[in-house]
């Protein structure tokens, strides 16, 4: 008995954070700052910042395969391969879709990353604010529920985490994407000034910046600067790229509270019905499938929207038969991802003496200017955002399209390349209740754990933005006088913009979402989910930032609630 | 992140390799059909022809880069498998044509019938029907060339400016006519 007790005890801590990407991390830095032990649960390997960037330094001819990509990696990667950031220094990051099998009613492009860090290791590091325009818009259309926060709620969480991340960007004064504390900005290009006054003088309203990204463009403690060698994705020696490893792990680890607990797999979280609490989480070894049980006062779920939801799915009690918190039936309902299927390529003859050097980590962002600010559109509610770069590559990079070969053609494949500029729309995706994930408790994967099944498409509002986008592409960059303008549409399933949101959104109201203004599950109040789970719309913004901001917060909340023994 | 893309649409488009060039079609007609060759002559008729098309100049050229060792694990891992017996088959193709035309193999011949030769491979068109953005062989094999030649340590130090780690960025930078491009890295 008193053995029991022990081991009971041994495996006790005062909180319990699932996930170490980029909100887990968030989570453990600020429970342990205020004085929780912390047990962190990560489901993938031990991957220490610097040590294990094996690829980080590889000279283009160490690859493996230069970069090509292999026909293992379409069988074996059929999914993760389709990622812009999957190549040969990156691979090792994804996970092998053939071991992590997940059913797709419709298409879904589910990117992953099994490691400490998850995904903030090869994120895009794309950093916006949101703004009103955002938490007021499922209130003012209908679609979705209101958003029990408002900016000002947020304000100055965004600056908290802002001053310890580090964002790199202009003081631009735009309201939809209110300022952040600013790192000196990544500045553009000669042509994509050129775009830029373009647009000024003949698009009011619409306005292009510098791409705000979350890459130290000035040393913040012992991290970065940015040495602009963009290979972000394949971990930064530098810590000039925002990861867990490189910022928010090292900090929670300095306060000595953290245990960090690789390959653990959270099964489910436990629930006390007497309490009315939840008590622990279930975790299955990675590695010997062993089951064992954690406990602590308070849980944050941080394992990433998808499987965040998924284990609460799978958290079934007689008090929660559906799920943890699942009394509205929400549950794994409105999934979302912005819809970057529309593309624009094109060229630019001119500024054929002008270059640059170093390799950006960033380019140029378009923030919304549909819907907003006195633009009414008929078609669809809500807007999208353009991203984009317009660069020179070498001339080799095309010279397979060109005639001739020999020692001119060498020659003149040595040389930059032609102006080449790429577009991507990012369209705001409505909450639909179809638009859903559910687990299936019958196909079970390697673990025992249910398989996770699809069943999301994009719809009427995000197909007609997409229209809209192609044509506003098409138009700017001729009114800017562009050639070889090239507009498409990538076709690609949700999913696959990697930010999947939604499925245990926040709102005001405990009969249609599934956690409160706090993050707090309505009816599990000492559990806390602030991952993309947690959205009740996805906005045009990158989602990250607002991750990071929300979790800050709710941890200050959780950590007071304990004091006061509210939770 | 454009760059990459595009970078992934050139392995994408590799992936599509299909060609039956009229030509050849015509220079192997005839009482013997394409001889197969072994793995050391395809990788010395492709270090040749690498060759041909990326020289050595004031650089060293593709052979020196091995790019024909490059262009073997390529077509080995990287096309897909289906396409993977259509690149040998059509170098194969190739080098039947040469012999019948030269009377040697391409790695005999002189520079100036190596050019002559190729110069009939790069004009191939695509034959009627055919899907047109997928390449001839004679671009595909150009698209691996200079991949593997730029990528490679003597390409990608000396033929181009390799900065790997440039410490700061500037955005906007006058050049002359002769300046060489950064090397790519992704």
């Amino acid at each position: 008995m008193n053995i029991n007790i022990d081991a009971r005890k041994k495996r006790t801590y005062d909180a319990i954070v699932i996930g170490s990407g980029i909100s887990g991390g968030w989570s453990a830095k600020e429970l342990c700052e205020k004085g929780l032990k912390t047990l962190v649960l990560e489901r993938g390997n031990k991957l220490d910042h610097i040590s294990d960037y094996h690829t980080a330094l590889k000279d283009p001819w160490d690859l493996e395969n230069r970069n090509m990509q292999t026909e293992d990696d379409r069988n074996q990667y059929a999914i993760q391969s389709r990622c812009y950031a999957f190549n040969d220094g990156t691979r090792h990051l994804f996970v092998r879709d053939t071991d992590n099998p997940y059913e797709q009613t419709k298409p879904f492009e589910w990117i992953r990353g099994y490691h400490v860090g998850g995904k903030s290791l090869m994120w895009a590091r794309q950093t916006y604010r949101w703004s009103d325009f955002d938490f007021e818009a499922n209130a003012q259309d209908g679609h979705g529920t209101d958003w029990p926060i408002r900016y000002a709620d947020l304000a100055p969480w965004y600056s908290y985490v802002e001053r310890f991340v580090g964002i790199s960007g202009n003081p631009d004064g735009l309201p939809q994407i209110p300022d952040s504390e600013f790192l000196p900005a990544i500045e553009l290009t000669a042509v994509e000034k050129h775009l830029q006054k373009s647009i000024k003088d003949n698009y009011p309203g619409r306005t292009l910046i510098s791409g705000r990204c979350a890459n130290l463009t000035a040393r913040i403690n012992d991290r970065g600067p940015c040495q602009f060698r963009s290979l972000c994705h394949r971990g930064c020696p530098f810590s000039a790229a925002f990861a867990s490893q490189s910022a928010t792990l090292p900090a929670a680890a300095a306060t000595k509270k953290m245990t960090l607990r690789t390959d653990s797999i959270v099964h489910s979280i436990l629930y006390d019905e007497k309490k009315q609490r939840a008590t622990g989480v279930r975790v299955i070894d990675a590695n010997t499938r062993e089951m064992t049980e954690y406990y602590a006062k308070i849980i944050f779920v941080n394992a990433g929207t998808v499987n965040t939801t998924a284990i609460l799915l799978n958290s079934e009690s007689t008090r929660f038969p559906n799920g943890l918190g699942n009394d509205s039936g929400v549950l794994g309902h409105y999934l979302m991802d912005h819809c970057y299927r529309g593309r624009a390529w094109a060229t630019f003859d001119g500024y054929e003496n002008h270059y640059h050097k170093g390799r950006r980590p960033t380019g140029f962002y378009i923030p919304r200017f549909r819907n907003l600010l006195g633009d009414k559109q008929q078609n669809f509610v809500r807007g999208y955002s353009i991203g984009g770069s317009c660069e020179r590559g070498a001339a080799w990079q095309q010279g397979a399209w060109q005639e001739g070969f020999g020692a001119d053609f060498k020659k003149s494949m040595t040389r930059p390349g032609q102006w080449e500029l790429g577009l991507h729309a990012q369209g705001e995706c409505l909450p639909h209740f179809d638009n859903k994930l559910t687990i299936n408790k019958i196909k079970l994967d390697a673990w025992g754990m249910p398989t996770v099944n699809f069943d999301c498409q994009w719809r009427e509002n995000e197909l007609a933005m997409l229209k809209d986008s192609s044509n506003t592409m098409q138009e700017m960059l001729e009114t800017a006088g562009f050639k070889n303008i090239q507009i498409s549409d990538s076709q690609e399933s949700p999913g696959k913009g990697i930010h999947e949101m939604g499925t245990a959104r926040m709102g005001r109201d405990p009969k249609t979402s599934m956690l409160n203004a706090h993050n707090q599950l309505h009816s599990a109040p000492n559990v806390f989910v602030t991952d993309g789970a947690c959205m009740a719309s996805t906005a045009t913004q990158n989602p990250s930032l607002t991750y990071m901001a929300l979790t800050a917060r709710a941890a200050d909340f959780a950590v007071k609630a304990l004091n006061k023994r509210t939770i | 992140m454009n760059r990459r893309e595009s970078l992934q649409r050139i392995a994408l488009v590799l992936g599509g390799v299909a060609i039956a060039p009229d030509l050849l079609a015509q220079a192997i007609a005839g009482p013997s059909a394409t001889r197969q060759n072994t793995p050391e002559d395809r990788l010395h008729i492709l270090d040749e022809m690498a060759e041909t098309i990326i020289p050595t100049t004031d650089t060293p050229g593709a052979k020196a880069a091995k790019v024909g060792e490059f262009i073997v694990h390529a077509v080995e891992y990287c096309l897909p498998n289906d396409r993977k017996k259509r690149f040998w088959d059509d170098l194969d193709a190739a080098e039947t044509a040469c012999k019948r035309q030269m009377g040697k193999s391409f790695t005999s011949c002189s520079d100036n019938e190596r050019t002559r030769f190729l110069q009939q491979l790069q004009a191939q068109k695509h034959a009627k029907g055919d899907d047109p953005s997928v390449p001839m062989f004679f671009t595909a094999l150009k698209m691996l060339v200079l991949h593997g030649y730029f990528t490679a340590e003597i390409g990608a130090t000396l033929a181009l400016n390799y900065d790997p780690i440039p410490g700061g960025w500037i955005p906007d930078m006058l050049i002359e006519p002769d300046t060489k491009a950064w090397t790519p890295l992704f």
